[in-house]
């Protein structure tokens, strides 16, 4: 099932995107709207995966669309027939940009926030499966590049012929270094399966 | 589905077909995890919270025009200022050593250490400052900074330093 809401799925056709694109630099509202409704989701599930907090995944959500608003109507977006690549570039970056700044200053003295996400993670982990429990344990085990290709293959949905042109890598490599990360999730999650079965705990410490 | 998942070969192995399911399933309850809030003006989903939030740009070209122009100019500007800061402390050292002594400017060989530990120091401090990445302009701020703790450090004076890049250039 896709991330992106029933009656907006994401149009493949870059003729399609390119003229709703053009629409939305003129001012038109309705073709913005468009827009957000066919990328906003993948690009906050793109987030969330990585930083687990959804608030701050929201918060990068709107810078995104922020950048690419002014870009459109600034004419500074000049990337004919890449738009997804350039989304997502954009999008991975602020990412990244909030893993360092989070890396920097990690503490936060606000315990009613700690508390709160806190109390919906343990919400969020009451309602998946055990699997994708251990699988979001899984991915933490990847390299961060790694890790990257698998979420933009299926967070942001994305072609591997996209990928390769977001993270600037042959598609031939970017294909190997996808199967290798899939087969490194599946022993990982082999092991943890078998280590939660034998312990009758669940992911390994 | 999205249609691209289905447009490069290379994803079909049968044993990493659980995996990539688990894979699909954690990537739809990622994008379900946003807030549903029915009490925000705003809107109460994803899309609605975003699009009242950015519509404005849309509609205010010379605003979001101002604000481009306005980054591009920031960010060169900051990094100067944190090249000035870098600059203008072992200057300050320098010029305070000499006012007191007629000897060139030199750091003891046993307090290096602790000036190296200051020198990075510094260079958070001021990387801090800035609430943009670096990125590629950091290579050049830490050749700087690297270029200014040499001479800090070195035995050579500022004077030697200046006559040899003149002699350098054949000034």
């Amino acid at each position: 099932m896709s991330v992106v809401p029933e009656g907006s799925q994401p149009g493949s056709d870059g003729a399609e995107i390119s003229a709703i694109l053009l629409a939305a630099s003129r001012g038109d509202e309705s073709a913005w709207r468009r827009i957000v409704d066919l990328y906003a989701r993948r690009v906050f599930a793109l987030a969330q995966a990585r930083l687990r907090n959804p608030e701050v995944a929201e918060e990068i959500a709107q810078s995104v669309f922020a950048t690419l608003a002014a870009k459109l109507v600034g004419g500074g977006y000049a990337e004919q027939g890449k738009f997804e690549p350039w989304l997502f570039r954009i999008a991975s970056n602020r990412i990244r940009d909030e893993q360092r700044r989070h890396r920097r200053h990690p503490t936060t003295h606000d315990t009613e926030l700690i508390s709160q996400h806190e109390a919906r993670s343990e919400a969020a982990r009451t309602t998946e499966s055990e699997q994708v429990t251990r699988l979001r344990w899984a991915m933490g085990q990847l390299t961060d590049s790694d890790r990257e290709i698998v979420e933009l293959r299926h967070h942001g949905q994305m072609s591997f012929a996209q990928i390769a042109e977001t993270v600037g890598e042959p598609l031939g490599t970017l294909l190997a270094r996808h199967h290798r990360a899939l087969a490194k999730l599946k022993a990982l999650l082999d092991e943890s399966k078998a280590a939660g079965a034998t312990a009758g705990g669940g992911i390994p410490s | 589905m999205n249609e691209n998942n289905h447009d490069t070969p290379g994803a079909i192995d049968p044993a990493l077909i659980e995996t990539e399911a688990t894979l699909r399933e954690a990537a739809r309850l990622d994008g379900l995890s946003a807030v549903v809030s029915h009490g925000q003006p705003n809107g109460h989903t994803l899309e609605d919270r975003i699009f009242a939030s950015t519509r404005d740009v849309l509609n205010r070209p010379n605003v979001a025009g101002r604000i481009g122009a306005g980054s591009a100019w920031s960010r060169p500007l900051k990094i100067a200022a944190a090249i000035a800061l870098f600059a203008g402390i072992p200057g300050v050292l320098w010029s305070v050593r000499n006012g007191t002594d007629t000897q060139p400017a030199t750091v003891a060989k046993n307090d290096s250490g602790v000036k190296s530990a200051a020198d990075v120091e510094l260079v958070l401090a001021a990387v801090s400052l800035l609430d943009e990445p670096l990125n590629g302009n950091f290579d050049q701020l830490a050749e700087d900074a690297a270029r200014l703790h040499e001479l800090v450090t070195s035995d050579r004076s500022y004077g030697t330093e200046s006559e040899e890049k003149t002699v350098k250039q054949g000034v």
